[in-house]
């Protein structure tokens, strides 16, 4: 039988423990020919047990890079871990020893990606590298390891599993590639799963039939789940808590409810406003104007003040720290800190005025 | 996979075939007189007539490709102009002594080369990676004749230790298999490092850490699998121009094979033995390139696949 975490478990679990995961001050910059990127700056958050935590922002956000830099499987050189520590029931995973890290990889905290026709090896079958997995963090021999594979394909809805198991990549379609991704990664019940845009690649009726499993799963076996996607729809069905990265920094963060209906920092209100929306019909959709910055040439202070639409002098030259609201809601932007007239005197002469 | 393996087989059938031609070309398309040039130059006229019957070179062209391939097929090759033996004879002689030496150096070269091509790619701008790397561009620039005497004059005149030409024991076999196989050895740590590096920036690595797998398993069991296709194809080449063309090594240390049998008839206008040996060293190619295809499929299970999908 799966060996299912009990729901009365996990509470007591959560009860001991109220942090699963805790990123604090963290700091990840790639070293590359231009220069020094970067790519993670200063990004604190918690996970809980059993939560789904989602990180949204554009592509070269740094939420993959936040992802990737858990595990510590971003290649270095050129990515370098420069600050800050990420504690995992306790344990910093930035000091652990390869060999410590190695035992966590793949049985406490697994990962799926966001290219599953890649991310399978092509030359073994899907058993070979499920049934690996397994052989490696689990007590479990001969008979009994192939065994767990097949129930864990079937777990994740892929039909004749028996037969399936000894087939190779090439012969699934995407979704399928996706459903034993999760099947491995969840193979040895791992307490934390890191899911990196699980449904980017996939079209999207394959997309709704993989995050159904996945929500299935969640409820069944307890795991919490940092989940990155640049798709807000699919952060508002799936999250608790959400975290809005740009440019490398987390620029608000907060239950799902309160991210979505009151929005506090001009980018996330310029993501939410950039959403397609059922009621209104024929409106151009709203955007936010300029892309994101080179990360080579980061502007000083918020980097978004170059974006911002209530961008003020005091943006161009300094990092807002953050503001904590209610219920955990946290944001960072001088909007909603204390600033002297001259600070906030406007940087652009009213854009919005002038365009109209 | 059989019906792969069948396949690939029944595509040599042509090539065979193609050579054949060409090889029986050779002959008719020399200007003058192809018995005069099977007989040698300094036949006499009676001589000469005596091998267009034997030949029957009177024959049209059509029925005399007939008779060469039904040659072929019994191994009827003809006798060479000049030792006056018959072909087969005198490659049977020759040839085993050019496998030993093109094996010896094709064994060294993927053991030198495919593992400094690992450990380079691992450990990529290292310096262990640096000096490989230089290593490899001089095994593969440096001219083989230069190799070889500078080898002779280290190992055998200087240190004296190892013979510097012949044939006999195994340790004649070091020098020459050491040079033939530097230049090879650099060719395949370069594709090996190469081609592990496009392996291991796939996603499926990371996969495989995400996983908990040791390095050591990553890299041999999940990268270097995907990353051999190349290295065989390499292999495969190399080795047929091993098996072939190894002239300049085997006159340097006076090794009595097939490269220097085939330069000596060529200088001799020894016909009949430059066409068994053509043959013979087309149909080694043939042969290698089947091995190579059939290695592929057993490497990468998509090979097999996509051939039975066209169908």
């Amino acid at each position: 039988m799966l060996s299912i975490r009990e729901a009365g478990v996990t509470e007591i679990l959560e009860a001991t423990m109220s942090e699963l995961l805790q990123v604090r001050n963290l700091e990840m910059s790639y070293y590359t020919n231009g220069g020094r990127v970067r790519a993670v700056d200063d990004v604190s958050f918690d996970v809980k047990p059993g939560e789904v935590v989602g990180i949204v922002g554009e592509s070269g956000c740094g939420k993959t890079a936040v992802s990737l830099s858990i595990l510590r499987l971003l290649p270095s050189p050129p990515a370098k871990i420069e600050g800050g520590e990420i504690l995992f029931e306790g344990q910093d995973l930035v000091r652990l020893s390869g060999e410590r890290l190695r035992r966590i990889r793949g049985d406490d905290i697994a990962m799926i990606f966001q290219e599953p026709m890649t991310s399978l090896n092509p030359v073994y079958t899907i058993g070979n590298q499920l049934i690996e997995a397994i052989r490696l963090h689990q007590q479990l021999e001969g008979k009994a390891v192939r065994n767990r594979a097949i129930e864990m394909l079937k777990l994740v809805g892929i039909p004749r599993a028996d037969e399936v198991i000894d087939e190779y990549p090439h012969r699934f379609s995407g979704g399928m590639r996706q459903r034993a991704m999760i099947a491995m990664a969840l193979s040895c019940d791992p307490k934390l799963l890191i899911a990196d845009e699980p449904t980017t690649a996939l079209d999207v009726t394959i997309q709704a039939q993989i995050l159904e499993l996945m929500r299935d799963l969640k409820e069944r076996l307890h795991t919490a789940i940092i989940f990155i996607t640049h798709d807000l729809s699919v952060i508002a069905e799936m999250a608790d808590r959400v975290l809005v990265m740009y440019a490398g920094k987390i620029v608000e963060q907060g239950s799902v409810v309160d991210l979505f209906h009151d929005p506090q920092h001009p980018y996330t209100q310029g993501l939410i406003g950039s959403r397609p929306s059922m009621d209104v019909e024929r409106k151009r959709l709203e955007f936010i104007p300029g892309s994101v910055p080179n990360p080579l040439h980061m502007p000083g202070g918020c980097p978004f003040h170059p974006r911002c639409p209530h961008a003020m002098q005091i943006c161009r030259r300094e990092m807002p720290g953050e503001t904590q609201g209610e219920n955990e809601h946290g944001v960072r932007c001088w909007l909603h800190l204390d600033k002297s007239d001259d600070q906030a005197r406007p940087l652009r002469a009213a854009v919005g005025a002038a365009e109209e | 996979m059989y019906q792969y393996i069948a396949r690939r087989l029944l595509l040599t059938i042509p090539v065979i075939f193609g050579v054949a031609i060409l090889v029986f070309s050779i002959i008719r398309l020399i200007p003058g007189d192809p018995a005069r040039a099977i007989a040698g130059v300094q036949a006499s006229p009676e001589f000469i007539e005596q091998v267009r019957a034997r030949y029957r070179l009177d024959e049209p062209l059509p029925v005399q490709f007939g008779i060469f391939l039904g040659d072929l097929a019994r191994g009827e090759l003809g006798r060479s102009t000049f030792s006056r033996r018959p072909v087969a004879t005198e490659i049977g002689e020759r040839f085993p002594r050019t496998f030993l030496l093109a094996t010896t150096a094709l064994v060294i070269a993927t053991i030198v080369g495919v593992s400094a091509g690992i450990v380079s790619a691992t450990r990529r701008n290292s310096m262990f990676d640096n000096v490989s790397m230089l290593f490899a561009l001089v095994g593969v620039a440096a001219p083989v004749f230069w190799m070889a005497l500078m080898l002779q004059l280290l190992f055998a005149v200087n240190l004296r230790m190892l013979p510097a030409t012949g044939i006999g024991t195994w340790r004649h076999l070091v020098l020459p298999s050491i040079t033939l196989g530097m230049a090879s050895a650099g060719l395949m740590a370069r594709i090996t490092r190469s081609s592990m590096l496009e392996v291991l920036r796939q996603d499926f690595i990371t996969t495989a850490r995400a996983k908990g797998l040791n390095e050591r398993f990553v890299i041999y069991k999940h990268a270097l699998k995907n990353a051999l296709i190349p290295v065989v194809t390499v292999m495969g080449l190399q080795f047929g121009i091993l098996l072939g063309g190894a002239v300049l090594t085997e006159t340097v240390f006076a090794w009595p094979g097939i490269g220097r049998l085939l330069v000596d008839s060529i200088l001799r206008r020894d016909y009949p033995v430059v066409q068994g040996t053509v043959m013979l060293m087309a149909f080694l190619f043939v042969i290698i390139n089947l091995v190579v295809d059939i290695t592929y499929a057993f490497l990468d299970p998509r090979i097999h696949y996509q051939g039975e999908a066209g169908e």
